[in-house]
């Protein structure tokens, strides 16, 4: 025997609207994750921008900085390096978040030099690397004088050229 | 008599009640979107006013001066901290948008290698930029000082280099008055800043002779050109910027040692190494810009010695 429920035409209403509201409940919901999830990637997209250009800036500068910039004997190069000062950078830990940085790396570019600097090969070696916290990393470069002193001949600054290579946080 | 009347029935109720929660939450939705897109717009503009000061500093340069103009008026938050090796300065922004009641502050950007002196809050659309090295014996950071276009600075009778350093870059908003008698010529709203007399019509008092700054009832002591910081930043923010600088100093101390090491195993010896660490050790226990006279003993002698090698550590 087959019984049929026969809903009252209220309940029936009422069914309808409960639905009607699920329905716009939902359509608003994807809308709304819709919008964050575009937010979220135009958010990120800025923030990665204001990165790079962090780093850019970073780097057209960094030569000037009193870590970076050579003082001793000349003091009208705005884009020498002092390599020994450097040097002696690599080796504190302290500066690891100071320019908001993943990588910042030196290259010698001219002469060529062989390998990661060490106090053993130094100056024979062509990068030292200050900050290495990414292997994801877009960066930007300048290219700047590396000078450092030369026991040779009595002692002189001997100046070669080389390259910045800065990254921004990586998020 | 018609006793009939209006009945609500349970659909209307509910289509009533939904439809009140439907519009409640769409608005409050709404409003949360602007002040979150508010909060975002700040948060970046705070980052790009810090990546844009960079360009500001000072290079071969004795001082430089620039202005940065936003779309419309911004507050600029000025914070300093001298927590961690190096202390941070938090730049944060509130700009108002004309929507959704414009009082979203953005997230503070955090820079380690900036030194920020201004007041806590500066307020206005364009902003006054002037950046100067700060030397003690060697150069240490770049200091930036920022003003707005509603403040106005009238220096009475400032020392000769002072005059001429602001005579030819001729900074917006800050006036020169060379006879102390005529201080009736700084408008009524500047701050008046002077240098050779004990006027109470005058804000901020500079003493050269002792190198102190007296600003809002606190004695503020400076070297160098910690005097422009003294004059245009808050006490608690100069007092904390100084503290920085010197915990930069201190790193820095330890650099120089280093490469005077590094330089010693190339057979160019200095004997400076125990002189810097010394330094630095001192430089880091400074607390207050009273303690500055110190290490600025220290740093000539240590200037004078450095001199005198045949390879310089600075």
């Amino acid at each position: 025997m087959t019984y049929f429920v026969k809903y009252s035409r209220g309940q029936m209403k009422i069914q309808e609207m409960a639905f009607v509201l699920m329905a716009i409940m939902i359509f608003f919901a994807m809308v709304a994750m819709i919008y964050i999830s575009i937010t979220m990637n135009n958010l990120k997209q800025d923030a990665g921008q204001l990165r790079e250009q962090e780093a850019a800036e970073v780097v057209r500068k960094l030569s000037a900085a009193p870590e970076f910039t050579l003082t001793s004997f000349s003091k009208e190069c705005s884009s020498c390096i002092d390599l020994d000062k450097v040097m002696a950078l690599k080796d504190r830990k302290d500066y690891q978040g100071f320019w908001n940085l993943d990588r910042l790396v030196i290259k010698k570019i001219y002469p060529a030099g062989v390998g990661e600097c060490t106090s053993i090969n130094y100056p024979n070696c062509e990068t030292i690397t200050l900050i290495n916290k990414t292997s994801n990393y877009v960066s930007q470069n300048a290219y700047v004088s590396l000078c450092h002193w030369d026991p040779y001949s009595g002692g002189y600054i001997k100046c070669e050229i080389g390259q910045i290579y800065a990254a921004g946080r990586s998020l | 008599m018609n006793r009939k009347g209006f009945e609500l029935s349970f659909g209307w109720l509910f289509a009533i009640l939904v439809g009140a929660v439907i519009i409640f939450l769409a608005v409050y939705m709404a409003g949360k979107l602007v002040s979150n897109q508010n909060q975002a717009t700040n948060t970046e503009t705070g980052k790009e006013l810090g990546i844009l000061l960079s360009p500001v500093e000072t290079s071969l340069e004795s001082a430089k001066l620039s202005s940065i103009t936003f779309p419309r008026d911004t507050k600029i938050g000025n914070m300093c901290s001298n927590l961690g090796n190096f202390g941070s300065q938090k730049i944060n922004i509130t700009s108002d948008t004309g929507v959704g009641g414009g009082d979203d502050a953005g997230i503070a950007s955090t820079f380690y290698n900036k030194y920020l002196f201004s007041s806590t809050i500066v307020d206005g659309k364009t902003l006054s930029v002037f950046a100067k090295p700060f030397e003690m014996a060697y150069k240490i950071a770049d200091l930036i000082f920022v003003w707005s276009d509603k403040e106005s600075y009238c220096f009475i009778m400032p020392p000769r280099e002072i005059e001429d350093e602001l005579g030819a870059m001729k900074p917006k908003n800050i006036y020169l008055v060379d006879v102390a008698s005529k201080i009736s010529n700084c408008s009524k709203s500047s701050k008046k800043v002077c240098f050779a007399n004990t006027n109470t019509k005058c804000d901020i008092q500079v003493s050269m002779a002792s190198k102190a700054v007296t600003k809002e009832n606190k004695t503020m002591y400076f070297e160098g050109a910690l005097l422009y910081g003294a004059i245009f930043a808050s006490p608690s923010i100069y007092e904390c910027q100084v503290k920085r600088l010197m915990k930069r100093n201190s790193e820095l101390a330890l650099l120089y040692a280093g490469k005077a090491d590094n330089l010693g195993a190339k057979g160019c010896s200095s004997n400076l190494q125990e002189t810097f660490v010394s330094y630095a050790n001192h430089s880091i226990k400074v607390n207050n810009s009273r303690q500055l006279k110190d290490i600025q003993f220290e740093a000539v002698d240590i200037a004078r010695r450095n001199h005198d090698l045949l390879c310089q550590i600075f």
